[in-house]
């Protein structure tokens, strides 16, 4: 049944374009629990695989925050049969490459290369995970790194210091609370056993999904899948995480005072998980909100008011409960206090009397644009396909999104607007900018 | 993730083969064809995603800004999205945002552009909004103040981020008062300096068929569009095309250092480099093979000295920016403040070993492989499809250069590299540029060469 409505959803994404090479999804598990999810498309003689571990920041606790990224980078130092830097050399030298990402509530891990090199993919991936190359010398290598990268994308830059402020103030017992790529601290005190500890239960096969998506047979992918991984041994599941944030009984206001130019504020709101009901009614209201010059917060605060040189909102699509943000940054002499003045009245207005017809039907042909320029890719559809799998809980789901937004109605975007904008519990990052100490030019 | 990096053009088909065998791209056939009004239309089917990209390419960029007014190339091109003689700003962006489309406009160093992006079945709003604010801007004066008032405050902007200062700054360290030394968003002074009746006579000016190309990549039938381009944009008036050229810039003599001074980082970014080569360098593929393994992906040798083995950065690249004239050689990086000799040093090791030993036949082999396949990867959406082919013919490059690039980039020897090494990435003629807390770095630094100290607040004006 399910084989089906893909088929046919995909049919109706792809118009007249349709022929015979319709993809689908092949579901299996091996026996020691690695899922797999295989999309075979013969379009382009290219294979994106990718592999998806239920791990990221979430799974952290204080002391270790940073772990899931930190070794996001050791996987590619080495593992029994390969030495270090060896990883990327095949698969560069294939005319591929690869790359990976840390994420609050996953870690993925992707290859695009030739289908000829896919022997070599497969036995690289399953070394990895079958016995990483942990030692003193990796991490201490890779601890250098991140650190670099961290000055690199928050201490030295602003708007990520305002976001990281704003998450940590807004939770205070959801991991959530922490940055993916840690404190800094952690970063420099997380041990080799931390890490060897961690490979063991995150990096099991039983916490991860294998996802291929492009030009190969199934049946034979999966039986070189089974062979590369079949000998390696399943964990006991990871424990569970408890979201234990308590609800929010009040404002929060921080203020952060950095070298800058410009004051700015990041605003936030708890909102829900990815799975709940209320999720597309609100990613519809940060579309009518933030999308475009047309959007409200564009056409208020930068076109007609000119107090803000850049405005954005977002809803978070994590697992656990999220929050919908906002973030605006000044033009010279204007005032966060305007700007927030801007920002409640928008959200008062759509409170009070509800979006149009128009912007709830401009928010529907948007997601159904940008849906079809997500899916097109072998690398689009294999980070959708784990995505789905892991944040919402069931691949599948991804087919029905543009059905769930499309059955949204006026009426459940304000019911959101009104249940989720409570000033109770709105957590504030007031940017105050401090002047650098005056330097001369020689 | 960046959604427009996942498009894909299914169609393409990427003969990919085993490693070590030569892989080779076949590009979509299109069409160039000139209107009597001169305009080039390039048109390319493609019909695997119910996706048009249209995109006008026209000469005169920020290059062509008059001294004094720079930035004027880029307001203008900025302004045509904000109202027509038969749409309010507001109505443009409403009717793109409805479709879920998207309409920019901006110039680049030699050129400026318009681009669009809609679903097919919505090519016709698409195409309606794209040659209006290319045909039938009226730049209302109103307009002209808010988007001052936006890029200023957005000037104001870059001075917090250390990156977008090295950017900017070295560009101005190379290239100086040469054209291409400048922002294309121009400096807080200039912008105050342009008048509607500047970007009024820049359009009418520069905006003119004959200096234009109009490509349409995607799920369109040649001949209906075709038909349809030619009775929108066939009325569009000849013009006499820009009579000022550029000139090619000089290169920097000797090793200087820039140092722009920003108390509170405590990571310094680097850019070390000098004036590089123009689009129709006949060593262009070599270079791009030869770069690749000094500095391009995650085993170059930039990559694994810094990086890998010394842990000093997180990112290391190298890179020409190749525009009509000439452009960029860059190396870019950053470090903790402590370590910015060690990350310099360590680098223009690797370019005189590069200079002096050349490459090895593995390091080539494996650089051809990358850049194919990378090569190969980055023409799936319409997007860049349209970009690149509009690109082929706007830099005069041959018909076929796209379709025979991956040759070119075999044929490269191991001579030739080291022949290109030599000529194309200096040691002695170095910016070396670097945006730090100079009064604790300085004393780093100074015996690279002579030193010049610029607070970042005069850097960015």
């Amino acid at each position: 049944m399910k084989r089906i409505l893909v088929v046919l959803f995909l049919a109706f994404l792809m118009g007249t374009s349709m022929d015979a090479q319709t993809p689908k999804v092949t579901e299996r598990r091996l026996t020691n629990g690695l899922k797999l999810l295989l999309q075979e498309d013969h379009s382009v003689p290219s294979i994106c695989y990718t592999t998806y571990f239920k791990v990221g920041s979430r799974n952290e606790r204080p002391g270790i925050t940073g772990l899931s990224h930190l070794f996001e980078h050791m996987m590619f130092n080495g593992s029994a049969k390969y030495p270090p830097t060896v990883f990327d050399k095949i698969i560069e030298a294939g005319g591929g490459y690869s790359n990976a990402s840390t994420w609050n509530d996953f870690t993925d891990y992707w290859e695009e290369f030739n289908p000829g090199t896919l022997d070599k993919v497969l036995n690289l991936e399953a070394d990895r995970m079958r016995a990483l190359r942990l030692v003193k010398e990796n991490i201490e290598q890779e601890r250098g790194i991140v650190m670099e990268e961290r000055r690199l994308s928050v201490d030295n830059d602003v708007t990520s210091k305002m976001m990281e402020d704003l998450y940590a103030g807004a939770f205070i017992a959801s991991m959530y609370h922490s940055p993916v790529i840690g404190w800094m601290k952690d970063i420099a005190n997380i041990t080799l056993d931390d890490a060897k500890d961690y490979f063991k239960t995150y990096y099991a096969p039983n916490n991860a999904i294998v996802i291929v998506t492009g030009d190969f047979t199934t049946d034979r992918m999966i039986a070189a899948i089974e062979k590369a991984y079949d000998d390696i041994g399943a964990q006991a599941p990871p424990r569970k995480v408890i979201d234990a944030e308590p609800a929010q009984e009040g404002e929060k206001r921080l203020e952060l005072h950095k070298v800058a130019e410009l004051p700015a504020v990041a605003v936030a709101y708890k909102s829900v998980a990815a799975n709940d009901s209320d999720f597309y009614p609100l990613e519809i209201l940060s579309t009518i909100l933030s999308h475009g010059e047309s959007s409200r917060l564009y056409r208020t605060l930068i076109y007609d008011e000119q107090i803000a040189a850049e405005v954005s909102a977002s809803v978070d699509e994590y697992i656990d409960p999220g929050l919908f943000t906002f973030y605006v940054q000044m033009r010279p002499g204007k005032t966060t206090a305007q700007a927030e003045g801007e920002v409640y009245a928008i959200l008062d207005d759509i409170q009070k009397n509800g979006v149009s017809a128009d912007e709830l039907q401009k928010a529907k042909n948007i997601a159904q644009a940008n849906y079809i320029r997500r899916l097109e890719t072998n690398q689009g559809r294999g980070f959708l396909l784990g995505f789905y799998e892991v944040v919402h809980g069931d691949y599948d789901l991804m087919f029905d999104v543009l059905k769930k937004i499309e059955s949204a109605k006026r009426d459940d975007v304000q019911r959101v607007a009104r249940k989720y904008f409570n000033d109770r519990s709105r957590t504030v990052v007031t940017l105050v900018p401090e002047k650098t100490e005056a330097t001369e030019s020689r | 993730m960046n959604l427009r990096s996942l498009l894909v053009a299914l169609c393409i088909l990427l003969f990919l083969a085993t490693i070590g065998e030569a892989q080779t791209v076949n590009i979509p056939a299109y069409t160039v064809q000139t209107l009597d009004n001169g305009l080039r239309v390039i048109i390319m089917e493609w019909h695997k995603l119910p996706i048009v990209e249209l995109r006008l390419t026209t000469r005169g960029g920020s290059s062509f800004d008059p001294p004094g007014k720079e930035g004027l190339g880029s307001l203008t091109s900025g302004l045509l999205r904000q109202g027509t003689t038969n749409r309010s700003a507001n109505q443009i962006s409403d009717a793109i945002d409805f479709v879920g489309g998207s309409l920019s406009t901006g110039a680049e160093l030699d050129y400026s552009y318009a681009s669009c992006e809609v679903l097919s079945k919505d090519l016709k709003t698409g195409l309606a909004l794209f040659s209006d604010v290319v045909l039938h801007p009226s730049f209302p004066d109103s307009e002209l103040q808010r988007e001052r008032s936006h890029r200023l405050a957005e000037i104001e902007g870059y001075k917090e981020d250390p990156r977008t200062i090295a950017g900017l700054a070295f560009s101005r360290a190379v290239f100086g008062t040469h054209p291409y030394g400048h922002a294309a968003i121009g400096t807080k002074s200039s912008l105050q300096s342009i008048k509607r009746d500047d970007v009024e006579r820049l359009y009418r000016d520069a905006c003119i068929p004959n200096a234009s190309i109009l490509t349409v990549v995607g799920d369109v039938e040649s001949d209906e569009i075709l038909k349809e381009l030619k009775s929108i944009f066939g009325e569009w008036k000849k013009g006499t095309r820009h009579a000022s050229t550029v000139a090619p810039p000089k290169a920097i003599a000797g090793v200087h250092v820039v140092m722009i001074d920003k108390p509170d980082v405590t990571q310094t970014q680097v850019r070390i480099g000098n004036v590089g080569i123009e689009r129709t360098n006949p060593d262009y593929a070599a270079i791009m093979v030869a770069n690749s393994i000094l500095g391009n992906g995650f085993t170059s040798r930039l990559v694994e000295e810094i990086r890998v083995k010394r842990s000093l950065t997180y990112g290391v690249s190298s890179g020409f920016r190749a525009n009509l004239v000439n452009g960029l050689y860059v190396i870019s990086t950053f470090t903790k403040n402590p370590s910015v000799r060690e990350i310099i040093d360590v680098a223009l090791g690797e370019v005189k070993k590069f200079r002096d030993s050349g490459a090895t036949a593995v390091e080539l082999e494996k650089a051809k492989n990358y850049l194919a396949g990378e090569f190969a990867r980055s023409l799936q959406s319409p997007g860049v499809l349209a970009s690149q082919i509009s690109g082929v013919e706007f830099f005069g490059l041959p018909k076929d250069y796209l379709n025979t690039y991956i040759e070119k980039l075999d044929k490269v020897t191991l001579a030739y590299v080291q022949r290109v090494a030599k000529k194309y990435f200096p040691i002695n003629d170095l910016v070396i540029l670097v945006v730090t807390p100079a009064k604790k770095t300085e004393p780093l630094v100074k015996s690279l060469g002579e030193v010049k100290v610029i607070p970042f607040d005069q850097a960015i004006q």
